[in-house]
């Protein structure tokens, strides 16, 4: 114990009077964090420039332009559309909209949208961004030609309601006229038109003329007789008429109860449909984003993944200068033939890297916890978790130390291999864009786990329990990183001094 | 104990380069023992390997009648190393160095500190206590380098060609600081190119020549081993050395040579040759104002001895 405090202390004192590894290890990455804090800690974009084009803008199009400059977005109107997309391509815009002359409401109206693909990560936000603010003009739009209809609809609804009474009266009449009809015409089937009344009468009278002489009275009764006859006549054409208006005004009813079915089924469709309300018909299914903790800066969503990077970089590199220094010190050879086990050495070195960056962390930590105190609650939990993702890295930056002969070569190594796992990782484009076999081996990049765990630890809340797979994996890399120290640390000492011995 | 380390059949390869042949040699109790080749003979290769720095191919090492494999960790405790790189840290102070290597090397943190400053004294290094290694002279860090070596008290101290880049008066500094360290009854094992050193400093002397030992003995041994030569250095007053040097001409004088104000004679006849000389200077009405008969160096037996074995030293 003694002798492993010795060597850590050694260590220390020469980190530290190293000014150089001092400025650059110790104090770069807490110089890097407290940078991208600083800048980060927003919860928008900041300077996007739109281009813009159209050969005719009307209101549409510029209510659309002027919803983007809303939102602080830098509008530039381009004189042509090849302007517009050149400015994309040149990078003096984010991105450039193209509206098609006169915009309207009317078919074939696309709003073209040119986005430089190579900056992913921006290209996905900003395009939404914008796609949501055309999408507001359109929807606003929407709902006022909405509006009209159902207003049409709902006044509809109430005419045909106000003359509901109309038909009614009508249906009524209808049946008050049908019942009289039916009353003439039973009235009328109790007198036999058919019998001729007329002739009797008339020979009846031809019999009183030759039995009488009252001219007077037979004349009298011969015009009673006419007019008898006459009205006969009139009655018989009535009779005759009735069937044919009953059956009008039978027609005529069940067109009126037809008429009285259409308008109300009119009244109750309309009545029946439930949604009227403009924004549900315009958009009958709503999503909403909703982040499942609470709305944060772009710091408090960077946070996990920035301490991972400096967590990969700084262990990758101050572990591999660290072993590299001593291996190319004169002092090493005295160091290996004293008499002590490897594991003294192998455990300084990993101790001493591991205390520095848990002192850095300690002071990233401090300043975060002072910004957002609620972190408190995950720090126990989050302090398990760096320690072994720290040591996974160490042990790594170790095994690259060992394996290289010159500080530049193995901090180019350790840069090489960080960049190699932060590219495989979801920091610069997500790995649900890589193929299947490839995420399967991605998906053990300790950079990939430890970002994980520190995502959930620090954003979610959860318990150590829940990140438990990944840690396993962690704990899987260590055991080899172990193994694989042991068995380079012989060799790669050996190996360095057979290169020395044949220089000379 | 007449042996403190005894070798056998060493060799070492590095892939197809056999860097030592067969070595065996002893080094007694007590003593300066010096191993002289070349470079790239295998002086650095042979002292490695002595402290189990190397696997030897074959042979065996005996320090104190223990095989050096089986007992690595006790034969690290009783020797010192120093080589010719100062291995120190150069961040580190004098003190911070020593007090590092001691806490290694297991010494007790009581006894450390004492340690700690006789060493300090004995290197000459007090008044630089407190300074970094990477400000001290040349010949200060490799007292340094050896004050480490010591900080342990080591039984045995192994210094690789430790007089290696160092002016004449730090090379002499560090030669009367072995001859100190050996009055303490350390034995010292020293390699060094530098055979004139080796012949000052050291009782004994093993000849590395392409990884094979081609004699050892003490420098006397050695140099009468190997030619039956003397050299006679004269300087006279007038030191005109013409007639003289036509007076000794013989098939008994094998060389004349004038250097400086020294006339350098060898000759199988050291004898007969001092009673010519002293003929020809009184002739001369001459006076001797320094006359010394001594055997050849041992750079002579070391030349002659290469180019007995028929092979060109490596790099050379």
């Amino acid at each position: 114990m003694v002798k492993l405090l010795g060597v850590i202390r050694k260590n220390f004192k020469i980190l530290i009077r190293s000014k150089s590894s001092a400025l650059i290890i110790l104090f770069g990455p807490l110089l890097l964090i407290l940078l991208v804090g600083t800048a980060f800690n927003t919860s928008t974009f900041s300077d996007i420039k739109v281009g813009s084009y159209s050969s005719s803008y009307n209101d549409l199009s510029n209510s659309i332009v002027d919803k983007l400059e809303e939102d602080e977005y830098r509008i530039f109107r381009s004189s042509s559309e090849e302007e517009c997309i050149k400015g994309v391509k040149t990078g003096t815009y984010h991105l450039c909209t193209i509206f098609p002359p006169d915009l309207s409401v009317s078919e074939g109206n696309v709003i073209q949208v040119y986005v430089d693909q190579s900056r992913i990560n921006l290209v996905f936000a900003i395009k939404g961004a914008i796609l949501d603010k055309v999408g507001e003009t359109s929807k606003e739009l929407s709902e006022s030609l909405t509006s009209i209809v159902v207003a049409q609809l709902e006044e509809a609804s109430s005419s045909l309601q106000s003359k509901k009474s109309v038909l009614s009266s009508l249906k009524t009449t209808n049946e008050a006229f049908t019942s009289g009809i039916t009353t003439i015409e039973t009235e009328l089937t109790g007198i036999d038109l058919s019998a001729d009344l007329e002739n009797e009468l008339n020979n009846k009278t031809a019999a009183l003329k030759s039995q009488t002489n009252d001219t007077r009275t037979i004349t009298e009764l011969e015009d009673l007789i006419n007019v008898l006859t006459l009205q006969l006549k009139a009655v018989n054409i009535i009779s005759s008429a009735i069937p044919n208006l009953k059956e009008i005004a039978i027609t005529e009813s069940s067109q009126l109860m037809e008429l009285d079915r259409a308008s109300n089924k009119i009244i109750s469709d309309i009545d029946a449909i439930k949604v009227k309300d403009v924004e549900t018909l315009i958009s009958p299914i709503k999503t909403v984003t909703q982040p499942v903790t609470t709305e944060r800066t772009h710091i408090n969503y960077l946070f996990p993944t920035l301490i991972m990077m400096v967590v990969m970089f700084v262990s990758l590199l101050l572990s591999s200068v660290t072993v590299i220094r001593e291996k190319i010190s004169p002092a090493y050879f005295r160091n290996y033939i004293s008499p002590n086990k490897a594991f003294l050495f192998i455990a300084s070195t990993y101790l001493t890297n591991i205390l520095i960056i848990i002192l850095q962390l300690a002071i990233v930590f401090a300043v975060m916890l002072a910004i957002q105190p609620d972190l408190i609650s995950t720090l126990m939990n989050v302090t398990a978790a760096i320690l072994i993702i720290t040591s996974a890295f160490i042990l790594l930056g170790m095994i690259i130390g060992y394996l290289f002969s010159s500080e530049e070569t193995a901090t180019v190594g350790a840069i090489s291999l960080g960049t190699i796992l932060l590219f495989f990782s979801n920091t610069i484009i997500p790995l649900e864009s890589l193929t299947a076999s490839i995420k399967q081996v991605v998906n053990y990049n300790m950079f990939v786990v430890s970002d994980t765990i520190l995502r959930k630890l620090l954003i979610f809340e959860v318990t150590l329990q829940d990140v438990l797979p990944q840690i396993y994996i962690l704990l899987g890399h260590i055991a080899v990183f172990i193994i694989a120290i042991a068995a380079i640390y012989h060799l790669s000492s050996k190996r360095y001094n057979i290169k020395r011995y044949l220089k000379r | 104990m007449a042996n403190q380390i005894e070798v056998k059949n060493l060799s070492k390869s590095f892939g197809n380069h056999q860097v030592l042949k067969n070595v065996n040699f002893e080094v007694p109790s007590k003593k300066i023992f010096g191993i002289i080749g070349a470079s790239g003979c295998g002086k650095t290769t042979l002292l490695k390997t002595l402290i189990g720095f190397w696997d030897s191919d074959s042979g065996e090492i005996d320090y104190e009648t223990r095989e050096l494999k089986k007992n690595l960790k006790f034969i690290r405790q009783i020797v010192g190393f120093a080589t010719q790189d100062n291995c120190v840290y150069p961040k580190l102070s004098v003190k911070e160095n020593l007090e590092y290597f001691g806490t290694l090397s297991n010494v007790p943190r009581a006894t450390l500190r004492s340690n700690i400053n006789k060493v300090i004294k004995f290197v000459h290094l007090e008044d630089s206590a407190d300074e970094l290694a990477e400000n001290l002279s040349g010949g200060m860090q490799r007292r340094l380098d050896i004050a480490c070596a010591l900080i342990h008290n080591p039984r045995i101290l192994i210094l690789d060609e430790p007089t290696e880049d160092l002016d004449p008066i730090l090379r002499k500094d560090i030669l009367s600081l072995i001859k100190k360290i050996n009055q303490d009854d350390t034995t010292v094992i020293i390699t060094s190119h530098l055979l004139h050193e080796a012949e000052q400093l050291c009782d004994e002397i093993a000849i590395l020549h392409n990884g094979k030992i081609l004699r050892r003995g003490t420098p006397e041994q050695l140099r009468k081993q190997f030619s039956r030569e003397d050299e006679i250095h004269l300087i006279t007053l007038k030191k005109n050395y013409t007639q003289l040097m036509k007076c000794l001409k013989s098939s008994k004088i094998k060389k004349i040579e004038r250097f400086g104000n020294r006339l350098m004679i060898r000759t199988t006849d050291a004898e007969n040759t001092l009673q010519k000389l002293i003929h020809g200077i009184k002739k001369q009405k001459d006076k001797i104002v320094q006359v010394d008969v001594r055997k050849p160096s041992l750079s002579e037996v070391f030349v002659s001895l290469v180019k007995k074995s028929g092979e060109t030293p490596r790099g050379h």
